[in-house]
């Protein structure tokens, strides 16, 4: 391959094969990438989007250099030095990412949506709670009726934004401090922007990151009175 | 860090609190059932959820706990 052609480079294959997944998902990333690329938003340009009978629906990838954010400058020693100042400085770029995210007129993508015949109504709040009513047992009474509850109560939108739904540090890639990317968009909803910051808020509240272990006791305290 | 996060985009827009809660709401019941499912890492492992956090969540927004429910 010519150095320099799109393919030249490493690059990331992604099965869709989980039965939790929208049949339409991978059509509906590759179109959200698309318009992200456009919109000047760091995130991996998907190079193929497809769906075969052996492999079912894929899409490849650009490969993003880095690590997780938060994750650099953590060995020891030195990342007894630099910890303070990265766990200060998370909550602010994420932030940061989240509010640029924000800014992107989304009529564009519903427009180029509408252009594949894809629904973006599957991609709201309401089709997720449609979506976890589908794949919650019939005989777990309590799972079923939080569905209908949450459907009964779900706020109107009033503005709707492009929102990732799992915007977290495992999902931002970074190189010597510069963000390359922002991955894993399995989660994306035209929602009222309070759903993103619902879902980061919940997510560095009271889910596992990948940290050094002598990092972990730290953070976990940071997360619940931080 | 969540409070932090939260107190950076209040000065930039308004948040919409009943908002927040409902989303936190929702997405703590669809972990439930993923989790349920098997479709989501378990608790303790990486990217796993703090469950009974999670329900808490749920139970302020409907008053249903999966835990108990």
């Amino acid at each position: 391959m010519p150095v320099g052609h799109p393919y030249s480079g490493p690059l990331i294959i992604r099965i869709f094969d989980s039965p939790a997944g929208h049949p339409e998902q991978y059509r509906w990333e590759a179109a959200t990438h698309d318009e992200l690329v456009r919109s000047g938003y760091p995130v991996p340009r998907i190079l193929i989007a497809a769906e075969t009978a052996d492999i079912g629906a894929f899409v490849i990838t650009e490969r993003l250099n880095g690590a997780m954010l938060g994750s650099e400058g953590l060995e020891m020693p030195s990342g007894v030095v630099h910890f303070p100042k990265i766990y200060r400085n998370l909550p602010t770029t994420l932030a940061g990412l989240h509010l640029e995210l924000h800014r992107i007129d989304p009529l564009p993508l519903q427009q180029q949506l509408s252009t594949l015949n894809l629904s973006p109504d599957v991609f709201t709040p309401a089709g997720r709670i449609c979506r976890i009513h589908e794949l919650a047992p019939k005989n777990w009474s309590a799972a079923q009726h939080a569905c209908e509850a949450l459907l009964k109560q779900l706020p109107t939108t009033t503005d709707a934004h492009l929102c990732h739904g799992d915007l977290h540090p495992l999902n931002v890639m970074t190189e010597k401090n510069r963000i390359t990317g922002v991955i894993d968009w399995s989660k994306i909803c035209l929602a009222d922007r309070e759903y993103d910051l619902a879902n980061a808020h919940l997510l560095l509240q009271a889910s596992v990151l990948v940290l050094p272990e002598w990092v972990e006791p730290s953070v976990n305290t940071l997360k619940y009175h931080g | 860090m969540a409070e932090r996060f939260l107190k950076h985009h209040a000065r930039n827009h308004h948040i919409d609190q009943d908002k927040l809660s409902f989303f936190r709401a929702l997405r703590a019941c669809e972990e439930w059932v993923l989790a349920h499912e098997g479709f989501a890492p378990q608790m303790g492992e990486v990217g796993g959820w703090d469950m009974d956090f999670l329900d808490s969540a749920l139970t302020r927004q409907t008053g249903i706990s999966l835990i108990h429910g």
